[in-house]
């Protein structure tokens, strides 16, 4: 390929990221969401009646960060028995990394009727290290 | 069913042949029309009708022999747990609706005088007199099921040697050491099999009893035998359980999104006393006809299971369809094709997903008086859905749930989305 061609390339590559959504955690969140949420919480974050919740204007995603994140790293065991209003249990999601947890934590919030700001990784990684 | 599904069939029983009005007429859904009042689609030849609507999460159902029908509830409603509905005109439709019952869950069978009923940890019975609604106050029968989320309702049925059959689900997916974790191995042996995940034989008649103590496990390795019914007939113990989740989630280098909506297969069995159907070691692939090893325990989607007394089913259907009950046609008001077969209700699926939904139908297994299959499984009633394709479970207008033979031999629907009972009839036409 030719400098000349490789610039093309490049500039048309650039001319269409700007066509996209350009945030890059979107993208990452999007695809977390799709492998390791989205069996349990379906497509629409509808949930399944009766064994997993909806993700839809959630109390517990637009609520405070500390107490999200801490859910989603210990998952659903720890809740008390009167909470639990579905029979599937989530697990804890410590084995992704701070950036996957963040990337898909600020994607759930900025859809599904959510509306709460985004989650850093760093954010992620304090809350790890209290636990 | 498979090719392999099929031979491994014929070599286990004497397949006979299967008679020609069977295979000359279409006694699928497919060959009648769809009514949208009805919200389903039956047979040609076949009537059904709304018997009760917006009932709750109806679950299971029992008929008695006057024709009253019980109803079990997942939820409580206003009034109770279980439902009585009466026809005293006869035109298909329910005209008194009762609810009675202080605590309740799925499972409801009737048994000589009794009303069988059960919460997640408890069964209990009510004497049935002459009312619609038992006057007295519950028995227990059993107590002492463990507290569990997943798999955990109680359903039950009866043989003719006065023992109760009690499924006890799986507390989890697959036995991992990390519940639902990708790469978590399983835990060997799985404690969990110790009194869960199997199917529990208990004194039919005797109150009182406590799962651990009393009572003997008839069948192990079983996920979630939800679906399971005392053939009378071939004198034998039917089920057909839930197949695990999940595959390409937990084990993403062995499986695609497509295989994972696919497998595993739902099993039907007929139940042998200490039989063990595999769970969590193992799954039945209905592609390739073989039992194979499960992920968590070194199985890597094409290696078959090793253990040689795991049981392979008489015959599977399609992943994730979620088998809720089953019943078999002791009837004799549907054509002669029906009789002594199985009918399965499907809830229907929410794992398939990115892949549409499907399940939600009511499905029937040609059978002979002896228990043996005797033609390919075909869908007896469909369109349950309401909408095609269906994307998630919630979006389903209804789920089937529950199904019972009424004395007249009509077949009763339950569903516990739109709380819809159907009665379903042969008119002949």
């Amino acid at each position: 390929m030719t400098t000349a061609k490789v610039l093309i390339t490049l500039f048309l590559a650039s001319v269409l990221a700007g066509l996209l959504p350009a945030n890059a955690e979107t993208v990452t969140g999007k695809a977390v969401y799709e492998q390791h949420c989205l069996s349990c919480h379906q497509a629409d974050g509808g949930g399944v009646p009766m064994m997993q919740p909806e993700l839809w204007g959630s109390r517990r995603i637009n609520g405070p960060d500390t107490a999200l994140i801490d859910f989603v790293l210990g998952g659903s065991a720890s809740l008390p028995d009167e909470e639990r209003a579905y029979s599937n249990e989530m697990p804890g999601f410590d084995h992704l990394s701070d950036a996957e947890l963040a990337a898909v934590l600020s994607y759930i919030r900025s859809r599904f009727e959510n509306d709460a700001p985004a989650i850093a990784a760093r954010d992620i990684a304090a809350r790890r290290s209290e636990m | 069913m498979t090719r392999h599904a099929l031979l491994a069939f014929c070599a286990l029983s004497l397949l006979g042949p299967v008679s020609a009005s069977a295979q000359s007429r279409d006694w699928s859904a497919a060959s009648g029309e769809q009514d949208a009042t009805l919200g389903i689609r039956v047979p040609k030849g076949f009537k059904a009708t709304v018997f009760a609507d917006d009932m709750g999460r109806v679950r299971h159902l029992a008929v008695r022999e006057d024709g009253t029908v019980y109803a079990s509830l997942y939820s409580k409603n206003k009034d109770g747990w279980l439902i009585a509905l009466t026809d005293g005109d006869g035109d298909g439709s329910a005209d008194e609706i009762k609810e009675f019952g202080s605590f309740g869950g799925t499972g409801l069978a009737l048994y000589k005088d009794w009303l069988y009923f059960s919460s997640d940890t408890t069964i209990g019975r009510y004497k049935l007199g002459e009312a619609a609604v038992p006057t007295g106050d519950a028995e227990i029968v059993v107590s002492g099921f463990p507290s569990q989320n997943q798999h955990a309702t109680k359903p039950m049925t009866f043989d003719d040697q006065g023992h109760m059959y009690v499924t006890v689900g799986a507390p989890s997916n697959a036995c991992q050491e990390r519940a639902r974790t990708p790469g978590s191995p399983g835990l060997s042996p799985c404690p969990q099999l110790e009194l869960q995940a199997g199917i529990w034989r208990f004194d039919a008649n005797k109150t009182g009893q406590k799962h651990g103590e009393d009572g003997e496990r008839y069948a192990t390795g079983i996920r979630n035998g939800l679906a399971m019914d005392w053939n009378h007939s071939a004198n034998a113990l039917y089920f057909i359980g839930h197949g695990r989740d999940q595959l390409q989630q937990l084990f993403p280098q062995y499986y695609t999104a497509k295989q994972s909506a696919e497998l595993p297969a739902e099993e039907f069995h007929r139940a042998q006393k200490d039989g063990n159907y595999g769970w969590p070691y193992s799954y039945w692939d209905h592609q390739r006809g073989e039992r194979m090893k499960g992920p968590e325990y070194g199985g890597d989607g094409k290696t078959p299971a090793e253990n040689p007394d795991f049981i392979a089913p008489l015959t599977a259907f399609p992943g994730h369809w979620a088998p809720n009950d089953l019943t078999f046609y002791t009837g004799d008001a549907f054509p002669d094709y029906f009789r002594k077969g199985a009918f399965i209700a499907f809830h229907g699926s929410w794992n398939r997903a990115p892949l549409p939904q499907q399940g939600y139908n009511v499905a029937f297994i040609p059978m002979n008086d002896a228990g043996e299959i005797t033609g390919d499984w075909s869908i007896f009633a469909d369109k349950f859905k309401g909408e095609e394709p269906l994307a998630s479970p919630r979006a389903a207008t209804h789920r089937p749930t529950g199904l019972a033979v009424g004395p007249d031999g009509a077949l009763y629907v339950a569903d516990d989305a739109g709380g819809r009972i159907w009665k379903i009839t042969y008119d002949h036409r």
